[in-house]
């Protein structure tokens, strides 16, 4: 892992700061110069953890590049919320694209820099779940294909959300949407073969994979800074909690995040070259019910008659990403 | 004296520790050891006391509620003598504390301390009256804090041969040259810290045997559990549940005693004989009030002296504290008495009275996020080995080092008091929230806070509150900016959950007049001087109300402003108004300058005119102080049937 904890501090680094570090070792979010990427005054919703997401990413990537950084940005929520034409929230070169072609763009933009031999400009590709693994899924896999320098970001949320909530292939199994009403015998999102996009990334072979989550922002940071050392395409996957479309109390976008890390619904690892290189282990392991319940979206599965069977697929779910990614810390 | 309390203080801070529901209370106890150690082996010394406030104050006793009386008077700027009746300064803390539990040296340091401030000491200086030496001094206040050295006696038949002490006797004999002879023997009867005390040290006095006998059980005993622990593993033996009948040369009768249905002890009549060379009563003690024989309407009850909760006795200017007055007989009662008293004394001698600060909520545990802190059980203190315990007086429990005492302070948890982790400022989706600076906390910008609340559920020691906004009855004016009031609720912020966030998104729904009944009331009012019409613009213009607020305000500027007529906009009563609300001022220009007409603006409220600043406005529309000189602007008419309406 890139990401090592520092010792002991009574906080230890799981805060956003910690005063009694030195200042190399705190995070980008702690400091007042951080480049604040999206600014205030943006439309996202209530504790929108997409929003947090981004300023945590491009604030590290600008840190990582020392503001040479120029975005591309898909359609999605992201893109609605921050640019109501002719207003931006964006403190940075931003490229709005279709909803389907930003790794495209980012690949042209990077095309531009090397024939211009602005090296030490670099792109990120950004966008929503929908965005990446379905509307966007061809010319990201082009674009990692080609290994074209673009750090291409996923800011998850399992959804179309602007939209009205509708199911996209990055939408968990079970979770109720417009699109996959909470009826029938199997309500919500079918059990189906699932789209693992950080895999499929890994299996194009490119430089640097990880995934991340905005409950744990220093290894959030850490990755981001990891991707910008490497030349080539790389992918980054965040889980953005979104209290509209998961139907949670708008405080508890970070303890959604959190949880899904702790089930291990959510695995968060970093891969080098196709190959897991570290994985963050969970600290207080939880079941999965604990993760589901505060969701509406889940509503469903505890009333009027608990689902338990439901439950139990999604919690083997869970324990296949344990085994599969060492998530449990081994005593030796 | 933090090296005093960090030995002896029963700290019953810890036991309300919310670290202890996480893992272990916070040794709150050995830091304070190893702070005071230290600025003893640092030699720190405290700040300059305040000026001289020209007042005297005499300290009956030299103990631990003097002492502190004394140290918080003196930084007070009072000037303070103690008289102490005994040889040493120190009181119950070196004549009833043996010293493998406070070693004299560390006590004579922290006395040291606090004399070095200017306290006059005068030792073996017993008060006999005190009225008569406060006259004398002269003293403008006393406070007394003689303790209580009189031990409590039992009647216990016993043979001329039969060797009784009491507990006091004991540990002041510990003081002298002459250590006191107990024999091999020992019997200590009674149950409190005191008992415990001399059982321990007859122990270490080379008795094979200290036996502590009580009338009631363990779990009855006053003296506390770790002393008894300890006590134990020393090897002193406990007699549960019976009395002294009778006391001979070489041993005594105990009967044993039966608890009833009430939990009070019982003579069962079974007696049983014990070997024993000496018996030491521990029963309590009594106060020597003989001083305050003469001062007049004193109230006293069960031989303590009654004060008010300004700690003063009924006769003014006479304080009292410590184990002298009805409470809690601890040191750590009886310095926190010495306080107290010195900041009522203090109030007393400038003609007030002491206030003290409102108290600040509780900060459970469950407002805490624990998740981010780091796991990290208590320190445990080193303790000395038990050979070296029961042949010495070396102190038993020894210190955290330097490393160690860091790592127990830093297990403190925070609770309710923000510690600067950043999480706030991290966590907003909204960068609402502002860093002012190390020491200087945060901000919540409330133009940009959406009230989600991450912040507030993610605040590891809860130091966040959600509050809900203030809603605005309909209809009623602005009186002051009304946008710092009305958003000032929003990012403070209600506790998390369900019930909150409903209350919450209802105050959010409401900010602002969008109620209906609230928009019709934007009805413009207008009043006609010549060729120029006033229009009153009052309360807040935002998104919300300016559709109806342009539709009325065009009707008048197509009827007034044209071909050389005015309109002026009489502002002096709104208080806020937002782009969407500049944007119908800038229709309304831009409707007069097509129409040959004019508009002006008048009387803005300081936010206004800022708005109008930062926009730019003020450069686009001409803005007078006051709707007359407006008026005056617009033409002479206007100006004069202004006039001649408010003569009328």
């Amino acid at each position: 892992m890139s990401f090592q904890p520092v010792k002991f501090y009574q906080t230890g680094t799981f805060t956003v700061g910690n005063r009694l570090l030195p200042d190399a070792e705190r995070s980008v979010q702690s400091t007042v110069r951080r480049h604040n990427s999206l600014n205030s005054g943006h439309r996202a919703c209530q504790g929108c953890g997409e929003a947090l997401g981004a300023r945590y990413a491009i604030d590290a990537a600008m840190e990582a590049t020392s503001g040479q950084l120029i975005a591309a940005n898909a359609t999605g929520c992201l893109e609605v919320f921050s640019t109501p034409y002719p207003e931006t929230s964006w403190q940075i070169p931003w490229v709005h694209s279709l909803f389907g072609n930003t790794a495209a763009v980012a690949t042209g933009i990077a095309a531009a820099m090397r024939v211009k031999g602005r090296s030490e400009v670099r792109v990120v590709a950004q966008g929503g779940d929908g965005g990446t693994t379905d509307i966007g899924f061809g010319c990201l896999s082009g674009m990692f294909e080609r290994n074209d320098d673009v750090l291409y970001i996923c800011y998850d949320n399992g959804g179309y959300m602007n939209t009205g909530v509708q199911r996209s292939s990055a939408t968990p199994p079970a979770a109720r949407t417009a699109t996959t009403m909470a009826v029938g015998p199997t309500p919500g999102n079918p059990f189906g073969q699932g789209k693992d996009l950080p895999a499929i990334a890994m299996a194009h072979n490119i430089p640097y994979v990880a995934t991340a989550t905005v409950s744990e922002l220093r290894d959030l940071e850490a990755k981001v800074r990891r991707a910008m050392e490497f030349r080539g395409a790389r992918y980054l996957h965040i889980l953005v909690p979104c209290p509209l479309g998961w139907g949670h109390d708008s405080a508890l976008t970070i303890r959604m995040a959190r949880l899904a890390h702790e089930s291990g619904i959510f695995p968060v690892f970093e891969a080098e070259s196709g190959e897991v290189t570290g994985a963050s282990k969970i600290r207080r392991q939880v079941p999965v019910e604990e993760y589901l319940r505060p969701q509406k979206r889940y509503a469903h599965l505890f009333s009027p008659k608990p689902r338990e069977d439901v439950i139990r697929r999604i919690q083997e779910a869970a324990d296949k990403n344990i085994r599969k990614y060492g998530l449990l810390e081994t005593t030796p | 004296m933090p090296a005093v309390m960090g030995r002896v203080c029963y700290h019953p801070c810890e036991g309300s520790c919310n670290r202890a529901q996480l893992d272990s209370a916070v040794g709150i106890n050995s830091v304070e050891r190893f702070l005071g150690d230290e600025a003893i082996k640092r030699g720190w010394a405290f700040d300059d006391p305040a000026p001289y406030s020209g007042k005297r104050v005499l300290v009956v006793g030299a103990g631990p509620s003097g002492l502190s009386a004394a140290y918080h008077l003196a930084r007070l700027g009072h000037a303070v003598t103690i008289r102490e009746a005994g040889p040493m300064a120190g009181g119950m803390m070196r004549f009833g504390i043996p010293s493998y539990r406070l070693p004299r040296d560390v006590l004579d340091a922290e006395v040291r301390r606090i004399l070095d401030l200017g306290v006059e000491l005068e030792l073996n200086a017993r008060v006999d009256d005190i009225l008569e030496a406060m006259a004398d001094g002269p003293f403008d206040a006393a406070f007394l804090a003689v303790g209580a050295h009189i031990a409590k006696r039992a009647y216990i038949p016993a043979n001329e041969a039969a060797k009784i002490l009491d507990a006091v006797q004991v540990l002041r004999g510990m003081e002298g040259e002459e250590k006191p002879l107990l024999g091999r023997r020992v019997v200590v009867y009674g149950g409190g810290n005191t008992a415990i005390d001399v059982a321990r040290t007859a122990k270490r006095l080379g008795a094979e045997e200290a036996m502590i006998v009580y009338r009631r059980t363990r779990e009855k005993m006053p003296a506390h559990d770790f002393e008894v622990q300890e006590a134990l593993e020393e090897g002193v033996l406990i007699k549960w549940l019976s009395t002294i009948k009778q006391a001979g040369e070489q041993s005594i009768t105990i009967e044993k005693m039966a608890l009833d249905e009430k939990g009070v002890p019982q003579p069962t009549g079974e007696f049983e004989t014990l070997e024993a060379d000496s018996v030491v009563l521990a029963l309590g003690q009594d106060v020597d009030l003989s001083l305050l024989s003469r001062v007049p309407d004193l109230e006293v009850t069960d031989g303590v002296v009654k004060v008010g909760p300004n700690m003063m006795t009924s006769h003014p200017g006479v304080f009292a504290g410590g184990d002298m007055v009805p409470a809690e007989r601890t040191v750590t009662v009886a310095i926190g008495h010495g306080k107290k008293a010195a900041r009522h004394i203090d109030a007393w001698l400038r003609g007030g009275a002491w206030q003290p600060g409102e108290k600040h909520e509780v900060a459970e545990f469950g407002k805490l996020n624990t998740w981010y802190y780091s796991d990290a059980s208590k320190t445990v203190r080193p303790v000395l080995d038990m050979q070296k315990r029961i042949t010495s007086f070396d102190e038993v429990v020894m210190a955290l080092d330097e490393g160690t005492a860091l790592f127990e302070a830093r297990r403190c948890l925070s609770c309710g008091n923000c510690f600067e982790c950043d999480n706030c400022y991290g966590v907003c989706p909204d960068n609402a929230v502002i860093k002012l600076g190390p020491g200087k906390r945060f901000r919540f910008n409330y133009d940009y806070c959406k009230g989600c609340g991450v912040c507030a559920a993610e605040c590891p020691c809860g130091a966040i509150r959600m509050v809900p906004e203030e809603i605005r009855p309909p209809g009623r004016a602005a009186a002051g900016p009304r946008i710092v009031r009305a958003a000032g609720g929003r990012g403070r912020h209600a506790p998390p959950g369900p019930r909150g966030r409903r209350r919450l998104s209802r105050a959010f729904s409401t900010i602002g007049p969008i109620q209906p009944s609230e928009r019709e009331k934007m009805a413009l009012q207008a009043r006609r001087y010549a060729n120029a019409l006033v229009v009153d613009v009052a309360g807040r213009l935002d998104q919300d109300n300016c559709d109806a607020f342009r539709a009325d305000l065009m009707v008048h500027v197509e009827q007034s402003a044209h071909d050389g007529g005015s309109v002026v906009l009489d502002l002096s009563g709104l208080e806020y108004v937002s782009s969407a609300g500049l944007r119908c001022f800038m229709l309304a220009y831009r409707q007069a300058k097509a129409q040959h007409g004019r508009i002006l603006v008048a009387a803005l409220q300081p936010m206004v005119a800022e708005i109008f600043e930062i926009s730019h406005f003020n450069l686009v529309f001409q803005v007078f102080p006051t709707v007359r000189e407006a008026l005056a602007a617009a033409s002479s008419d206007a100006a004069a049937s202004y006039d001649k309406a408010a003569v009328a």
